[in-house]
C-alpha cells in the first residue's frame, strides 16, 4: 500500500467520502469550463469552417478558386560552368492558404541552347547568355528573367561552402557527432562548421582536442591523404570502407564522396574569399508554410554571397523539424506536414543557419472572425493568428480578468469586497483602472521584488540591501536601463554590490561567474559553455568569453569595507593591475564586447563600459531579454523559451512581436510599469481559456488563455489569504533561528534561510546560489501534502480563520459559499454550484465539518492552484 | 617593562607555520559560528550583566529599569564612573531557566539562562552629559561587566510592553522623542505610530548595543491598499550606514502625503533575543545628528591613529611631538627650516625626530581649503609641506590633485580624517603620483592571506574563501584588502609629486564627502594606549594580571614607562612578564611599515595584602603612559581607567 493509500485510510469515513465528493463536484469546474459559462457576449462566433476544409489531404481544391500565382524566384542571375537553380510555381487557394504547385506546372525556356529544365523546375545553366523560363499553370503562364555568366570556367572552389557543405548535409558536423565539444574519434569540427578555418586545419593537418592548455599531447592525424586521395579517411570513414561509429553517410562514387575527393586532388585548397566563409547568409522561401495536414511544400534555399551574388542551395543544406510529429522534412527539402501543431524546420550549411515557421492547422476558414484590437500586441498576436487560421478565444470575463491580473501583476488574489465592487461596476474602463490601481500598488512593489529576487539572485549572504536596492528601485519606477548599469558597473559597498557576494560562503563571485550572470540576465544569454571550449551548440567563442570577462577582471573587495571598487590603475606592487588570462593561451586578455570590438577607452571603471554597451538601445538583446522574461511572467512562457537562452538556435515564437515590445519598451524609457501595462491591457492578454475548434492544439499563438500552476509562494499567500490565518516561517538555525514577523509573506522570504516543507514540495528553488530553476511538475508528495498536510488541514479549522469567522458570524450557507468562491476564485458560484455545495453541507456530521470539507475542496481544485 | 617586536613584517620572511594554521582556524570560526558556539562556556566567576532596559534616558530624570545576568544574587549597588548617575537596587529575583537553545545570549552561554534579574531605580543628574554611559552592579562578588546606558537631552518613552506588529494597535508616538524598546523573541516586531502633514520631514535613527542585533526599520502608511485593506502598505525609506558609533543606523524620510504612518523596529530574519534593546529616536530632519554626533563612550578621549573619524586638528603636529621626546644631542636640522622653497619637510629622516616649533616649523597649520577647478594633475594645487589640506569630493568620479615638492629620502605620513561621512559610504582614496603622473603609493593595504609555502590542505580550505582575484590556489597569492587611513611612504628622489584624493569608487560624491589630509613628516611617537579588560575583582592575598597594549608609530625607538593613580590602601602593583604570545594571528602584510605600527604589551601584576581593606563600592584606577628615550621621561598620556574592587576570599570561594 502506498503512504497516501494508508494516510488517506487513516481518515474518518465521513472525511474521506467527503472530500471526495466535494473534489468530485470541483474538479468538472476546470478553468475552460467555466469561461464556458462566462461572459459569452464577449467570445467570437466559432469560426466557420471550409467546405473544403476536411478533405485534410491539403492537396483538395478547385483550380479556379486558385489566385495569386508566383514564379520564385522571379529573377536569377547563375554564374558559373553547371550553375543551377531550382524554380517553385506557387499560388494562393479560396481559402488564403499559399500552396506549391511546382509538381503541376509545365517549364519551358525561351531559349534551350543556354539552359535546360526539368520537370520538377532544377534548371542548369548551359552557354552564356540571357533567356526566360516559362511555367504553365491553371491556364496561367508564369515567367523569369535568367541570366547566365561565366559558363566557361569553373565556380570558385570554397572549402567553406564546398567541404563543409557536405559534412554539414551529412550531419557529420552535428552535436552528437564530430561537431560536439570533444569532437569524436580523434576528429573535431566546429559545431554545423561555424568555423570553417579552424575545421580546415583539423582536416587538412589534424589536431588534438585540449581544453585548457596550448600543447598537444599526441601527434597529428590529417583526414586528407594527398598522395593518395582515395585513401583519405575523409573519404574511407563514411563511406564505411574503414569502420565509422557514425555509419555510413553516403555512398562511394555518390555526388558528396565525388566532391570531396575532386577537393583533396585539386590539393585541398581552402579556397578565395576575403572572409572565411564566401556565404554572408542563406535565405529560404517561404519563411513561413501554413499546411493542412497531409500538404507538402518544397524549400527554396539561397545562399547570399559576399560578393552579392546568390546561389541555390537547396540540394545542398541540411534539413531538420524541431517537432517531426508536426512536421517531417526530406533531405531534399520538402516539409511534410503531418499533424495539427506549430513546428520549425531549420536548415544549416556552412556554420549559417535560417528557420522556416511551419503552421499545420486542423482545418482553413473560409472566413476569419473579426477580432477587437487594444494595441499593438494584439496587431501582431492576431496577425499570427489570422495567417494560422486559429481563432482566438472570447474575452475573459470580469472575474477571471480580475483574478488573473492581480496575482500577475501583484502575486495577490482580490479579497472578496473587491470581487463584489468590481464585478458590480458598469465603467467600461474598469480594467484600465484596475490595472493602473494595481501597477501603484504596494503588493506590486512587493511583488516584483520578488520576481527580480529570483533572477536577480538574492540569497542569504547579500539580502538585506540588495533586496532593499531592488525594491527601492521597483518602487521609484527606476529605468530598468538605469537598474542594469547600477548592477553590471557596481562599486562601493551599496545594494547593488552586493550580487557580487556568494550565498553560502560569502565568497566574492569570480571574474566569469560575474559576467556569466550579467550577460544571463541582462541579455538572456548562456555563454557559460563558453568558459572552457567554444559553445557546443552556437557561435559563442572561448575568446568572446574571456574577453568580455575581462572588464570584470579588475574588480577587487576592500574585506575592510566590504567594498568593490575596480583596481585599474596599479601601483608598485602591481604596475599593470590585475589581469585576466585566457586559460588556454596563458596570454592576458584585453576587454572586448560580444561583437568583437574593443572599448574605446579603459579609463575609469571598465564595467560601466560593459553597462554602456549592454544596455544601449542598439543592442538587440538587452531590451527583448527584459520583455521576454516580463512576458512570461503574464503567459506562463517566454516568446524566447527558456528566457534565458537567446541564440540563432532558438528563436522567438514571434519576433515581430518582440522586437516590437522591444521597441517600446525603449521608447517608453525602458519602463518597466509602461510594458506591463501594455501587456495587461492588450486583448491577447485578457482572452479567456475557452477551447474552439481551432485553437485547441494552440499553446505557442496565444489564442487562449493556457492555466499556468500558481508557483510555491504565491500559492501559499493565497491559501494564507483565503483561510485568513498567516503562516509562520521559521528562520534556519545557522542564522539564529526563530520565526520571521507575523504577517511575512511567503514572497518575501529568501529560501536558504527560511525552510519550507511546503515550498519546496511545490517546487520552490532550495537556492538561489545559480540561476534559480522552478519545477512546475505535480508530485505524489504534493498529492499527499494536499490530501493531509497541515498547511491545508490546519488553516481550515485554525480558530480566527475564514470559515470560523463566517461560522461565528452566522452566515448562512448559501452566504457562506459564495463568500469562500469569492475570496478563492474570485467569482460567483453558479446557481448549480450553490445547489450541490449547500446540499454537501447540510450532508455533512456537522455544519462545521461541512464547511471546511467545502474550503478544502475549494483549495485543493485546480480552479485555485493555477492562473487562468 | 618587558619589550618585544612583533617583526613579522620587516622582511624576515619567518611567519611561522602557526600563523597560517591560527588563520585557519579563524576562519573556520567565522565561517561556522556554530563550532564556536558548541563551545562549553566557562561559567561565570564575577558578575555578568547581559542587558539593560530601558536602555535609556534623560538627563534629569528618574526611571526605573531591569538588569539580567549572571551570579547578581546579591547585588548592592549601581555604580557608573559618571557621578551623576546613581541607582538603587529595588529587587533581585530570579529568572526561569526555561529558556530556548536558540535564545541565547551574546555571551555564548547557549542553552542556559540567565539566572537573575535586577530591578533597580536609576536617577539621572540634570548635568549628565549626553552619550553613552557605564553601569556596573556591584555585589559581595566584585564588580560587574559594564552595560552600555545611553543619557538624551530629548524626551525618552518606554516601549508599551504589548507593543505587537504592525497590523496590532501600535501606540501613537509625537516626535521629537527618543522611544526605548526590546526585540526579545522571535518575530517580534515594535511599532509606532505617526501623524505626519504633507511635507513633514523625520530623521530616525536606532542604536543598540547589541553586536549581534541586525535592526531593520520599516515605514507603513497605517491606511490598507486597495488589496489588503487591513494590512499596512509598506514605504520605502531612505537609509545611509557608516556613521559612528557604528551600531547607530541612521533613516531619513519626507512624508508627501500627510496622515498616519508606521514605524515598525525589528529585526533580519525576525530574530530576537533578550538583550536585543534598542533605542530609537525620532526628530524633525535637520534637528541635531542625534547619535552620530557622539562618541563611542562618554569619558576620556582617546588617542586614535588610523580612525577615518578621529579628528585632525591645525594642532596635529603639537599633539604628536606630545606623545614623543626630542632625542638626546638633538640632530641638526638637514633642510631649510620651513621647508617649503626646498620641498623639506623639517628635519626627519634618519636623523630622528625634532619638535617642529624649535625647527621652524608652525606647530599649528593653516587648513588648506581645495580650490576648484584641481581634478587634473595639470590643474594641481600647489601646496608647502606640511599640509593640512581639506576638500571634498562632492560628485561621482572627482578628484582633487595635489603637488608637493620634496628633498631626496624623505618619509611623508599622509593621514586622512572623514568629518562627516566615514567608510565605507565615503571610502577617501589617497594615491601619490610621481610628477609624470606614474602611481607611487596608495592607501590600499593588501596583506597576504596565502602563499605558496602554505600546505596544501590549508590552500583547499582556504581558497574557497578568499580568491579576491580569482587566482587564489596552490602558487597563488590571496589577499585581505584594507583602505587606510595612515600611510607612511618614503622618496628616494627629489622632485615634485602629486597628491590624488578622491572616493575609492568613481560612483559616489556628496558635498558631506569631506575630507582633511595632513602630509607631514614622519614623527615617531607613542601611538594608541589599549587597556585590556573592563574590571578588576581582586581577592585578598590574590594577584590580578593589568595589560596595557602599547602602539609604537613611525620607528619609534624609546621606551614607555607605565604608572597607576588610584589603587586602595593594601593593593601594589608589580611587575609582571609574559610568554612571548604567537606572532600575530592572521594575515602578514606586504607593507607593513607603511601601513601599521608595531605593539608591545605589557604586564602589570596588581596584588592584595591578606589585610587589604575590603570595597564596597568600586575605586577608579587610572593607568598613565609616558614616552621614555635617552633615559628622560616625556609627557603623560592617559591609557585608560578600571574600576576594582577588594573582596573577600569567601566571596571568590562561594562563587566557586
Amino acid at each position: 500500500m502506498s503512504h497516501g493509500s494508508a494516510l488517506f485510510m487513516n481518515m474518518p469515513d465521513w472525511k474521506k467520502t467527503a472530500r471526495l465528493l466535494v473534489l468530485g463536484l470541483l474538479s468538472t469546474l476546470l478553468p475552460g469550463h467555466l469561461e464556458a459559462e462566462g461572459d459569452r457576449r464577449t467570445a467570437p462566433a466559432e469560426p466557420a469552417a471550409s467546405p473544403n476544409g476536411s478533405a485534410g489531404s491539403g492537396q483538395s481544391r478547385s483550380p479556379e478558386s486558385l489566385r495569386d500565382f508566383r514564379l520564385v524566384p522571379s529573377q536569377v542571375k547563375l554564374q558559373g560552368k553547371g550553375a543551377s537553380q531550382s524554380f517553385l510555381v506557387v499560388a494562393t487557394d479560396g481559402r488564403g492558404l499559399e500552396v506549391d504547385l511546382t509538381s503541376e506546372s509545365r517549364f519551358n525556356l525561351t531559349d534551350g541552347r543556354l539552359a535546360r529544365v526539368t520537370a520538377d523546375g532544377l534548371l542548369t545553366a548551359r552557354r552564356d547568355g540571357e533567356l526566360q523560363l516559362g511555367a504553365d499553370i491553371a491556364g496561367q503562364q508564369l515567367t523569369a528573367a535568367v541570366r547566365i555568366e561565366g559558363t566557361d570556367r569553373a565556380r570558385p572552389f570554397s572549402f567553406a561552402r564546398d567541404v563543409v557543405g557536405v559534412l554539414t548535409r551529412n550531419g557529420c558536423n552535428g552535436s552528437e557527432c564530430h561537431g560536439g565539444v570533444k569532437g569524436r574519434g580523434g576528429f573535431k569540427l566546429s559545431l554545423h562548421g561555424i568555423n570553417p578555418r579552424e575545421d580546415y586545419r583539423w582536416t587538412v593537418k589534424g589536431g588534438v582536442y585540449q581544453v585548457l592548455s596550448p600543447k598537444a599531447s599526441e601527434p597529428f592525424n590529417p583526414r586528407v591523404n594527398p598522395e593518395e586521395p582515395q585513401q583519405s579517411r575523409l573519404l574511407l570513414k563514411p563511406a564505411l570502407e574503414l569502420p565509422h561509429g557514425g555509419g555510413q553517410r553516403f555512398e562511394r562514387d555518390s555526388a558528396d564522396y565525388r566532391t570531396l575527393l575532386e577537393w583533396i586532388r585539386q590539393g585541398a585548397p581552402y579556397g578565395a574569399g576575403r572572409s572565411e566563409s564566401p556565404i554572408q547568409r542563406l535565405e529560404v522561401f517561404p519563411r513561413e508554410a501554413v499546411m493542412e495536414p497531409g500538404a507538402r511544400r518544397r524549400l527554396l534555399v539561397t545562399a547570399v554571397l559576399e560578393d552579392g551574388r546568390s546561389e541555390d542551395l537547396s540540394p545542398a543544406v541540411l534539413y531538420e523539424s524541431s517537432d517531426s510529429a508536426v512536421v517531417d522534412v526530406s533531405p531534399a527539402g520538402v516539409v511534410h506536414a503531418l499533424k495539427p501543431g506549430q513546428a520549425r524546420v531549420m536548415i544549416r550549411a556552412a556554420g549559417k543557419l535560417v528557420q522556416v515557421r511551419c503552421g499545420v492547422i486542423r482545418q482553413p476558414l473560409d472566413r476569419f472572425p473579426r477580432v477587437a484590437r487594444h494595441n499593438f500586441i494584439d496587431e501582431e498576436v492576431f496577425d499570427r493568428l489570422r495567417e494560422l487560421h486559429i481563432v482566438p478565444a472570447g474575452l475573459s470575463s470580469d472575474s477571471a480578468f480580475l483574478r488573473r491580473v492581480c496575482l500577475d501583476l501583484t502575486g495577490t488574489l482580490p479579497p472578496p469586497e473587491r470581487v463584489r465592487e468590481f464585478l458590480a461596476d458598469r465603467d467600461p474602463l474598469k480594467r484600465e483602472h484596475l490595472i493602473e490601481r494595481l501597477l501603484n500598488s504596494p503588493e506590486f512593489v512587493d511583488y516584483w521584488t520578488f520576481r527580480f529576487a529570483d533572477f536577480f539572485r538574492v540569497v542569504y549572504r547579500n539580502a538585506y540591501s540588495y533586496k532593499s536596492w531592488i525594491r527601492e528601485s521597483l518602487a521609484r519606477n527606476k529605468p530598468y536601463d538605469h537598474m542594469a548599469r547600477e548592477r553590471v558597473a557596481a562599486q562601493g559597498n551599496g545594494g547593488p554590490t552586493r550580487h557580487f557576494i556568494k550565498s553560502i560562503s560569502g565568497e566574492m563571485m569570480r571574474p566569469h561567474e560575474k559576467m556569466g550572470e550579467d550577460v544571463r540576465v541582462f541579455l538572456g544569454i548562456r555563454l557559460d559553455c563558453a568558459q572552457c571550449h567554444d559553445h557546443p551548440y552556437e557561435t559563442w567563442t572561448q575568446d568572446q568569453f574571456w574577453g568580455i570577462t575581462a572588464f570584470y577582471g579588475q574588480l577587487t573587495r576592500i574585506r575592510s569595507l566590504s567594498a568593490f571598487m575596480d583596481d585599474i590603475s596599479g601601483n608598485e606592487e602591481q604596475p599593470e593591475g590585475p589581469k585576466v588570462m585566457h586559460p588556454r593561451r596563458r596570454q592576458e586578455v584585453a576587454p572586448r564586447f560580444l561583437d568583437g570590438s574593443p572599448p574605446t577607452d579603459m579609463g575609469g571603471n571598465p564595467r560601466k563600459k560593459l553597462a554602456d554597451w549592454m544596455t544601449a538601445p542598439d543592442n538587440p538583446y538587452f531590451s527583448q531579454a527584459i520583455v521576454n522574461r516580463v512576458w512570461a511572467n503574464f503567459f506562463g512562457k517566454g516568446l524566447v523559451e527558456p528566457v534565458d537562452d537567446f541564440r540563432p538556435g532558438n528563436p522567438p515564437s514571434h519576433p515581430e512581436l518582440l522586437e516590437a515590445l522591444a521597441q517600446d519598451f525603449r521608447r517608453s524609457g525602458y519602463d518597466l510599469r509602461h510594458l506591463m501595462r501594455a501587456i495587461a491591457r492588450s486583448r491577447t492578454y485578457q482572452l479567456s481559456g475557452e477551447v474552439n475548434s481551432t485553437n485547441r492544439e494552440d499553446e505557442v499563438n496565444h489564442s487562449r488563455a493556457l492555466p499556468r500552476r500558481l508557483e510555491a509562494e504565491i500559492l501559499l499567500d493565497a491559501i494564507s489569504r483565503v483561510t485568513g490565518i498567516e503562516e509562520a516561517f521559521a528562520v534556519h538555525e545557522y542564522v539564529g533561528g526563530g520565526t520571521e514577523p507575523k504577517g511575512t509573506r511567503a514572497i518575501e522570504l529568501v529560501p536558504e534561510v527560511t525552510p519550507s516543507q511546503f515550498l519546496e514540495v511545490y517546487g520552490r528553488p532550495v537556492s538561489r546560489d545559480s540561476m534559480p530553476w522552478r519545477d512546475y511538475r505535480s508530485t505524489l508528495r504534493q498529492a499527499l501534502h494536499l490530501l493531509v498536510g497541515s498547511t491545508y488541514t490546519s488553516k481550515i479549522s485554525a480558530e480566527g480563520g475564514r470559515v470560523g469567522r463566517l461560522l461565528s458570524a452566522g452566515a448562512s450557507d448559501r452566504e457562506i459559499v459564495q463568500e469562500l468562491y469569492l475570496a478563492a476564485f474570485s467569482r460567483f458560484p453558479s446557481a448549480a454550484e450553490e445547489a450541490r455545495l449547500q446540499a454537501l453541507i447540510e450532508g455533512s456530521p456537522s455544519r462545521r465539518k461541512g464547511v471546511e470539507n467545502l474550503a478544502w475542496g475549494l483549495l485543493a481544485s485546480r480552479q485555485f492552484t493555477y492562473n487562468h | 617593562m618587558k619589550r618585544h617586536h612583533l617583526n613579522a613584517g620587516k622582511g624576515s620572511g619567518s611567519a611561522p607555520r602557526v600563523t597560517c594554521c591560527g588563520a585557519a582556524l579563524m576562519t573556520l570560526l567565522l565561517l561556522f559560528p556554530a563550532v564556536a558556539q558548541d563551545m562549553p562556556a566557562p561559567e561565570p566567576t564575577e558578575p555578568e550583566a547581559h542587558w539593560i532596559f530601558p536602555l535609556g534616558g534623560r538627563a534629569g530624570t528618574r526611571l526605573k529599569a531591569e538588569v539580567e545576568g549572571r551570579l547578581l544574587q546579591e547585588v548592592h549597588a549601581v555604580w557608573s564612573p559618571e557621578p551623576g548617575l546613581r541607582g538603587v537596587i529595588q529587587e533581585v529575583r530570579q529568572v526561569s531557566e526555561q529558556i530556548k537553545a536558540s535564545e541565547k545570549s551574546s555571551y555564548g552561554d547557549k542553552g542556559k539562562a540567565p539566572n537573575q534579574q535586577v530591578v533597580l531605580e536609576l536617577e539621572i543628574g540634570p548635568k549628565v552629559p549626553s552619550g553613552v554611559h557605564s553601569l556596573h552592579l556591584v555585589s559581595g562578588r566584585g564588580i560587574s561587566n559594564p552595560l552600555s546606558f545611553l543619557v538624551n537631552s530629548d524626551p525618552v518613552t518606554e516601549e508599551s510592553r504589548d507593543t505587537g506588529g504592525v497590523e496590532s494597535g501600535p501606540r501613537t508616538v509625537r516626535p521629537p522623542l527618543i522611544l526605548n524598546g526590546r526585540l526579545s523573541s522571535d518575530g517580534e516586531v515594535d511599532s509606532y505610530a505617526l501623524e505626519v502633514t504633507a511635507g513633514d520631514a523625520f530623521t530616525f535613527e536606532l542604536f543598540s548595543p547589541a553586536e549581534t542585533f541586525r535592526s531593520t526599520l520599516r515605514l507603513f502608511r497605517e491606511k490598507g491598499s486597495w488589496l489588503q485593506v487591513d494590512k499596512p502598505a509598506e514605504l520605502e525609506f531612505s537609509h545611509k550606514g557608516g556613521y559612528r558609533p557604528s551600531r547607530a543606523k541612521h533613516w531619513r524620510h519626507r512624508f508627501s502625503r500627510g496622515g498616519r504612518y508606521l514605524v515598525a523596529v525589528g529585526s533580519v530574519y525576525g530574530r530576537g533575543e533578550p538583550e536585543f534593546v534598542y533605542q530609537l529616536r525620532i526628530v524633525p530632519a535637520g534637528n541635531g545628528e542625534g547619535y552620530r554626533d557622539w562618541p563611542g563612550s562618554v569619558g576620556p578621549a582617546k588617542w586614535s591613529e588610523r580612525q577615518y573619524l578621529r579628528q585632525l586638528p591645525p594642532d596635529r603636529l603639537r599633539q604628536l611631538w606630545a606623545r614623543t621626546l626630542k632625542p638626546a644631542g638633538n640632530a641638526p636640522r638637514s633642510e631649510a627650516g620651513s621647508g617649503t622653497e626646498k620641498g623639506a619637510l623639517g628635519t626627519n629622516g634618519p636623523q630622528g625626530p625634532s619638535d617642529p616649533s624649535s625647527d621652524g616649523i608652525n606647530p599649528t597649520l593653516a587648513v588648506i581649503e581645495e580650490n576648484e577647478p584641481n581634478g587634473s594633475r595639470d590643474q594641481a594645487l600647489a601646496v608647502s609641506l606640511p599640509a593640512l589640506i581639506s576638500g571634498s569630493i562632492e560628485a561621482p568620479g572627482d578628484l582633487d590633485f595635489f603637488r608637493f615638492r620634496l628633498s631626496a629620502g624623505q618619509q611623508v605620513v599622509f593621514e586622512v580624517e572623514t568629518p562627516k561621512v566615514a567608510p565605507p559610504a565615503f571610502s577617501p582614496s589617497l594615491k601619490v603620483l610621481d610628477s609624470a603622473g606614474h602611481p607611487l603609493f596608495d592607501n590600499k593595504h593588501r596583506k597576504i592571506a596565502l602563499t605558496r609555502q602554505d600546505p596544501i590542505f590549508l590552500v583547499e580550505l582556504l581558497k574557497l574563501h578568499l580568491p579576491d582575484r580569482g587566482t587564489c590556489g596552490i602558487g597563488s597569492l590571496a589577499f585581505f584588502e584594507s583602505l587606510e587611513a595612515k600611510m607612511v611612504a618614503e622618496f628616494g628622489v627629489a622632485g615634485d609629486y602629486i597628491l590624488q584624493v578622491g572616493d575609492l569608487t568613481s560612483q559616489q560624491g556628496h558635498r558631506d564627502h569631506a575630507y582633511r589630509v595632513l602630509v607631514r613628516p614622519h614623527i615617531p611617537h607613542v601611538g594608541e594606549l589599549d587597556l585590556e579588560g573592563d574590571r578588576i575583582n581582586l581577592t585578598r592575598g590574590q594577584v590580578r594580571k593589568l595589560t596595557v597594549t602599547t602602539g609604537l608609530e613611525e620607528g619609534y625607538s624609546g621606551q614607555v614607562a607605565l604608572s597607576l593613580e588610584g589603587l586602595p590602601a593594601g593593593v601594589v602593583p608589580l611587575t609582571g612578564t609574559e610568554v612571548e604570545p604567537p606572532s600575530p594571528i592572521g594575515p602578514t602584510s606586504e607593507r607593513r611599515k607603511s601601513f601599521l605600527g608595531f605593539n608591545e604589551k605589557a604586564v602589570i601584576l596588581l596584588r592584595a595584602d591578606e589585610q587589604a581593606p575590603l570595597t564596597d563600592l568600586p575605586v577608579r584606577v587610572r593607568v598613565w603612559a609616558q614616552p621614555a628615550l635617552d633615559n628622560r621621561l616625556g609627557t603623560r598620556l592617559p591609557v585608560g581607567e578600571v574600576p576594582l574592587m577588594v573582596i573577600g576570599s569567601r566571596a571568590r570561594a562561594s562563587e566557586s
